[in-house]
């Protein structure tokens, strides 16, 4: 059983003036090889369940990424790529080798272009339905602007799950904590909508391994955004999640672990995926 | 006490299932360019009127794609520039620049040419906007209020800096700019800020400039220029001199011969004015927006809006906006102790006065008009 969760904080300098410095909030567990989980789009509500499964074999690290719940956000940070410079240096300030990377939602995105900036720094990196690429934006449900009943199901096969409703309460308890962690995540992503205009043409230069996650029923961005990361990061590997939706460790936890333990013990996610590479 | 003809440009004929929930925005298939053309004329009549009648001024409103009242002035630059070349007298108010859906040296050097055409006539006017706008123009909501506060700035610069500038913001640098021309009025013309929040009136604060708030009650009013007050203490920089005859407010006016004829009329009018504005817009969802509001203003709509209710079950009691003191509606004798209240209560020296609202025929609109400035306004005037 691995222990119960750990906080701690990081003052990371950066940049030319005390503004531009970061105070990072983290939690971590677990005793093994460095795994850092990076949140979805509206921050991790606690120590979930799938951190807790991974500190059983994995030293896991959970930021709050800059701006989100007890993390600071300085002026110059303002997209994904700016994100993923502070997280190679919270990797560095906390000296993590080679560690696995495990993004979600935003977290893939960022995963990549940490990967894109040094991937001989990383592991292996685990994307599950990441943003960034976004076939046709103005089709994709704007998430800010939408009747709050409505904004579960933009995420979730199954909104009236308990680990859904932790990750989208009810109107009613959107507290101070989400309401800001959607106010930064709009800084983020807003425009261009959930994508980066360039991220298509850079990520055949993505060399570490990666294994690209899909809930197959993301009511957000469809599976077909899988098999176009597929197709641009050389020797990816896709595994798509049956009844997964955008965050599919909600739906699918199983299967989601499974798929994760098994490319980072094999390099490949399974079965079928094994036969394929050989 | 200063009254200024409020023009909506508000269009009147809209049929119910043009508006709903989920119309919005309602689809410009309901506006007709013949009718539009005519309306435009007699909006601006009424506007010559208010002149010919001796009001204090004319202000409008900037809205887009149908956001607020279907109203078709995306653009108060423009008609300011046509009311400047139909008046002689009015001040002239834009209330005001939506500045971060545009580009803030545009607003300057626009106004700038208005306060000359104008014969340096013009009050100018910041405010953010409906957040739905920002949706539309895709300008990020999240940065409206930083954009607002730069942009602004900007602007002062641009109107008082004597030679070449250069300006380095976050999300807008300038290098080697002067303004031409430069305003009429030195070393600008005077400002109305919108404002009822704390950070908003702060801002306005520091920055000198008069203060409007929008159509909300007396009561309301009241705190926000007693804030205004507490602020300016607090920082030890005082309120422009003349700041009490400046603080304005958005209301309805009708004066009609009869308590029940103007209470009719006013009535239908509003409620299509209300209807039309709210109907289909979905007020929870609107601001919900992440960054259009504070994120404390955010917990407490959160924790107050109970109701939110659309389409026709929109309806703003007259009896309740005289009340609250949204409405001056009834004969001249009680529109003008009505007016009393506005002063005593809501602290307003400035009537922002909606004379055409809804679907008030013009004609109607005229009849109003007159009966207040001639049978109402000496009495109120040097209130």
């Amino acid at each position: 059983m691995a222990p119960t969760a750990k906080e701690a904080t990081l003052d990371i300098p950066s940049g030319v003036s005390d503004a531009d410095n970061i105070h990072l909030f983290y939690r971590y567990a677990g005793e093994g090889p460095p795994l850092v989980w990076l949140h979805w789009l509206w921050g991790e509500p606690a120590w979930m369940e799938q951190h807790q499964r991974l500190a059983e074999r994995f030293t896991i690290y959970v930021p709050d990424l800059p701006g989100y719940g007890q993390s600071s956000l300085p002026d110059w940070v303002t997209n994904p790529a700016d994100l993923a410079i502070v997280l190679l240096q919270f990797i560095d300030a906390l000296s993590l080798k080679q560690p696995l990377v495990v993004g979600s939602c935003i977290g893939g995105w960022i995963a990549a272009e940490m990967a894109l900036l040094r991937p001989q720094c990383l592991g292996r990196l685990m994307l599950i339905n990441p943003l960034g690429l976004c076939m046709d934006w103005t089709a994709t449900p704007n998430v800010f602007y939408a009747a709050p009943e409505q904004v579960p199901n933009f995420f979730f096969v199954a909104a009236d799950l308990p680990q859904a409703r932790a990750y989208v309460p009810d109107r009613s308890e959107w507290s101070e904590t989400f309401l800001q962690n959607r106010l930064v995540s709009s800084k983020f992503v807003f425009d261009p909508y959930l994508h980066s205009r360039t991220l298509a043409h850079r990520l055949h230069l993505l060399t570490t391994p990666a294994l690209i996650l899909w809930g197959e029923e993301d009511p957000l961005l469809g599976v077909e955004h899988a098999e176009l990361w597929g197709s641009l990061i050389p020797q990816a590997q896709n595994t798509v999640i049956p009844g997964g939706g955008h965050l599919p460790y909600v739906e699918k936890f199983d299967a989601v672990m499974h798929s994760l333990l098994s490319f980072i013990s094999t390099g490949t996610s399974d079965e079928k995926n094994k036969e394929k590479a050989q | 006490m200063k009254v200024f003809n409020m023009a909506l440009f508000g269009w009147p004929y809209l049929p119910d299932e043009a508006i709903g929930p989920g119309k919005y925005p309602v689809s410009n298939e309901y506006f007709d360019p013949q009718l539009g053309y005519q309306l435009f004329q007699k909006d601006l009549d009424l506007i010559e009127l208010s002149d010919e009648l001796g009001l204090d001024g004319f202000n409008c409103q900037e809205h887009h794609g149908a956001g607020g009242f279907c109203a078709f002035v995306p653009s108060t630059e423009v008609i300011v520039a046509a009311v400047s070349q139909r008046t002689k007298n009015l001040k002239l108010a834009l209330t005001g620049s939506c500045i971060p859906l545009h580009h803030p040296l545009a607003i300057a050097e626009q106004v700038a040419q208005l306060d000359h055409l104008s014969g340096g006539r013009i009050i100018w006017g910041a405010l953010r906007g409906f957040a739905t706008e920002y949706i539309s123009y895709n300008v990020n909501p999240a940065e409206s209020q930083e954009r607002f506060r730069e942009g602004f700035d900007l602007i002062i610069k641009a109107w008082t800096h004597v030679g070449p500038f250069d300006f380095d913001g976050k999300y807008y640098r300038v290098r080697n700019y002067n303004i031409w021309p430069r305003p009429l009025q030195q070393p600008h013309p005077p400002i109305w800020m919108a404002a009822n929040s704390h950070d908003s009136l702060d801002f306005a604060v520091k920055r000198n400039a008069y203060v409007a708030t929008p159509f909300v009650s007396c009561d309301r009013t009241r705190e926000t220029w007693t804030l205004a007050h507490e602020i300016s203490d607090d920082l030890g920089i005082p309120l422009a001199e003349d700041f009490d005859d400046w603080f304005a407010s958005v209301l309805v006016i009708y004066v009609a011969e009869s308590e029940d004829k103007a209470y009719e009329e006013a009535q239908e009018a509003l409620d299509y004015h209300f209807f039309t504005a709210f109907g289909s817009m979905d007020l929870d969802t609107t601001a919900l927006i992440p960054g259009h509001m504070s994120v404390k203003g955010l917990q407490s709509w959160i924790r107050g809006s109970a109701s939110k209710k659309t389409g026709k079950s929109i309806r703003y009691p007259m009896a309740e906006a005289i009340e609250n003191g949204t409405a001056i509606v009834g004969t001249p004798e009680t529109c003008i102790e009505l007016a009393k209240r506005q002063k005593e209560i809501g602290k307003r020296n400035v009537l922002l006065a909606m004379f055409q609202f809804g679907n008030l025929p013009q004609e109607k609109a005229a009849a109003n008009l007159r009966l207040f400035a001639t049978e109402v306004y000496p009495h109120i005037r040097n209130l």
